[in-house]
């Protein structure tokens, strides 16, 4: 982190704050990797989250709050460079692989990112989850993806309308 | 923590799938699937149906969607081959779509395209309007049913960006009739409207110049070719906008060789975005006509640059320059050029490229010359330094005229190694049903 250099905090070391998830869990993170977040920008901007105070965030729990704050602080020192003109090849390639590891989880878990990214404003998070999701769909016929995305078996209705959308757009499946 | 989470999730969070995401989420995460697998996903369960074909969303989609490029086989017959209309898509990367989707009819015939729907005209008494991505058809009539000598060039389809409206126009001959050769009144249908208007237009235009150079679309406006009354030769280009339905005249300047053949004029769209009104002439007789030196020094300096790159090929090999997205030649092109003038630039002036034998049309014009003796066409689009041959590309590709054609032409690849060009191989266009054409879509619902 470009902690040393940060001529943008008040201080000469890094300003931290502190959030709140919503089961009362306090998280203290540097602004930096915080701003990332739009609406924690605002808050931050506006001299909050210092002290003892801390940012009461209701809608993200701890366990998913932990979770974006490894994607803000990893991804944190690419923003602060303004989209990183100058990062090199191996830095780009260290954040791919990054976030490829990082949302290679739990669905219901990728659900609760993208929930959380959006409330909280973090674009570059929520449209890694929404790729990822994508990228399951992807290539599946509709059976398979209810499958892979864990939707209940489906009702004779249900099943009746699948198959007739078969009938409709069977060409589509080559 | 670890024991903490997993129980809820178990009990209360096993059917927290992905629909019960707020829309906007579902959304963003749809926007990022290609058509061909939104066409599954409808399939999934209702809520999905919904969601992607509300036309907010397909609206979304189209936005983010990329560029294709549709290329239009009108039916012929080559030999004793008779081939059905058929067409290729293409993508950004010039890889061709592996799906062929069946909207077109056999004996359709393009009458334009826009963001994936095209609009076909069919002998029947309407107008198809076929969404390529999704396999749908919408019939629609014709303004006027059993009218004598309908042309498929008469009738055109556009897209105005601001009011995204689709549009049908016709173009109906003077008097109901297409004998005398002129029209007075455009009928326009708007895709989701009730009925044919008519527009009438200022003076009477000649269909014929609209036959013979086409119709072209950019945005949101239709171009076409009239000819002062009492001279062939003598042409002005009338915009008609499909937002506010007005007509504007477009002064050309002077031609430089007056008195031509009223066929050797065209129209065209560069990108979608330009406006060329052209000329095609003899180098010679540009020659005799043409007293600036400086012109002549650029015709002669072109030539020789372009001759120099050729590769040694018996084929015609045609080049677009990227920086102006224009010209072209063929191997023996050394007597015919083409003049033409951007008109949307201020003032108009000629400019003056180098054109291919024998008044053929190419890729990005809409017409050529009718009356022409039918030819197999063929075309290849190579991408720089990649030098595909013509197996590769012939091998994925379903349409049946692109290997007739490869079997026609040589096998042997055509290698450009100065990136930025595309090189196009073909041999001729057909000329009486239509030609070879291009057109630009977006990928769409």
């Amino acid at each position: 982190m470009a902690a040393p250099e940060s001529g943008d905090g008040n201080n000469g070391a890094a300003r931290m704050v502190t959030l709140i998830s919503s089961d009362n869990t306090r998280f203290e993170v540097e602004a930096a990797a915080a701003s990332l977040s739009q609406t924690l920008q605002l808050t931050i901007l506006d001299g909050g989250g210092g002290g003892g105070d801390g940012i009461p965030l209701p809608n993200v729990d701890s366990a998913t709050l932990s979770k974006v704050l490894e994607y803000c602080i990893k991804h944190a020192p690419a923003a602060a460079n303004g989209g990183a003109p100058n990062a090199t090849a191996v830095d780009r390639a260290e954040l791919e692989r990054f976030d490829n590891e990082f949302v290679n989880i739990d669905q219901s878990v990728l659900y609760s990112l993208i929930m959380a990214a959006h409330n909280l404003e973090i674009e570059g998070l929520q449209s890694l989850v929404a790729k990822k999701v994508a990228d399951m769909i992807k290539g599946k016929s509709p059976m398979e993806i209810r499958r892979t995305l864990g939707f209940p078996d489906p009702t004779p209705e249900e099943q009746a309308e699948m198959n007739a959308h078969m009938l409709e757009y069977g060409w589509a499946y080559e | 923590m670890a024991s903490e989470k997993n129980k809820p999730e178990k009990q209360g969070k096993k059917d927290f799938i992905i629909n019960h995401l707020p829309r906007d989420l579902v959304e963003s995460i749809f926007l990022r699937l290609p058509v061909s697998t939104l066409l599954k996903c409808i399939g999934v369960c209702k809520q999905w149906y919904y969601i992607i074909r509300h036309p907010r969303f397909v609206t979304s989609h189209l936005r983010d969607a990329p560029r294709c490029t549709l290329l239009f086989f009108p039916q012929e017959s080559f030999l004793s081959d008779h081939f059905p209309s058929d067409a290729i898509i293409f993508d950004e990367a010039w890889r061709h779509s592996i799906w062929a989707v069946p909207v077109i009819g056999p004996d359709d015939l393009l009458c334009g395209s826009s963001n994936w729907l095209l609009c076909l005209y069919t002998e029947t008494s309407t107008i198809k309007i076929a969404n390529l991505a999704t396999g749908e058809c919408l019939h629609l009539d014709k303004p006027v049913k059993k009218l004598r000598d309908d042309h498929f060039s008469f009738y055109r389809f556009g897209f105005h960006p601001v009011t995204k409206e689709y549009k049908v126009t016709h173009f109906l001959g003077e008097d109901g009739s297409y004998s005398r050769g002129t029209f007075n009144v455009i009928q326009v249908y708007t895709l989701g409207s009730e009925k044919w208007r008519d527009v009438s237009t200022p003076e009477a235009f000649s269909l014929s110049c609209v036959t013979n150079s086409g119709v072209v679309l950019v945005d949101g406006t239709m171009y076409w070719l009239t000819e002062e009354t009492g001279a062939s030769w003598k042409h002005a280009v009338v915009s008609f906008d499909l937002s506010s339905e007005t007509f504007a005249r477009i002064q050309l300047p002077a031609a430089p060789l007056e008195g031509s053949d009223s066929r050797c004029f065209w129209t065209t769209e560069i990108d979608g975005k330009e406006m060329l009104h052209g000329l095609v002439m003899k180098l010679k007789e540009l020659f005799q006509h043409l007293t600036a030196e400086k012109i002549r020094q650029h015709v002669i300096m072109e030539l020789n640059k372009i001759l120099q790159n050729l590769p040694d090929s018996p084929h015609q090999l045609l080049l677009v320059d990227c920086s102006t997205k224009l010209l072209y030649l063929s191997h023996y092109a050394r007597d015919l050029a083409f003049c033409y003038c951007n008109l949307f630039t201020q003032p108009l002036e000629w400019s003056f490229r180098l054109l291919l034998p024998d008044g053929r049309s190419l890729i990005g014009f809409s017409h050529c010359k009718p009356g022409e003796s039918r030819r197999a066409a063929a075309w290849h689009v190579l991408r720089p330094k990649k030098s595909l041959r013509w197996q590769e590309t012939e091998a994925r590709c379903k349409c049946h005229r692109w290997r007739w054609w490869h079997d026609a032409a040589s096998s042997e690849p055509v290698t450009m190694d100065d990136s930025g060009f595309y090189a196009v191989l073909y041999s001729s266009a057909d000329a009486d049903t239509g030609t070879i054409r291009e057109q630009r879509g977006i990928d769409r619902l």
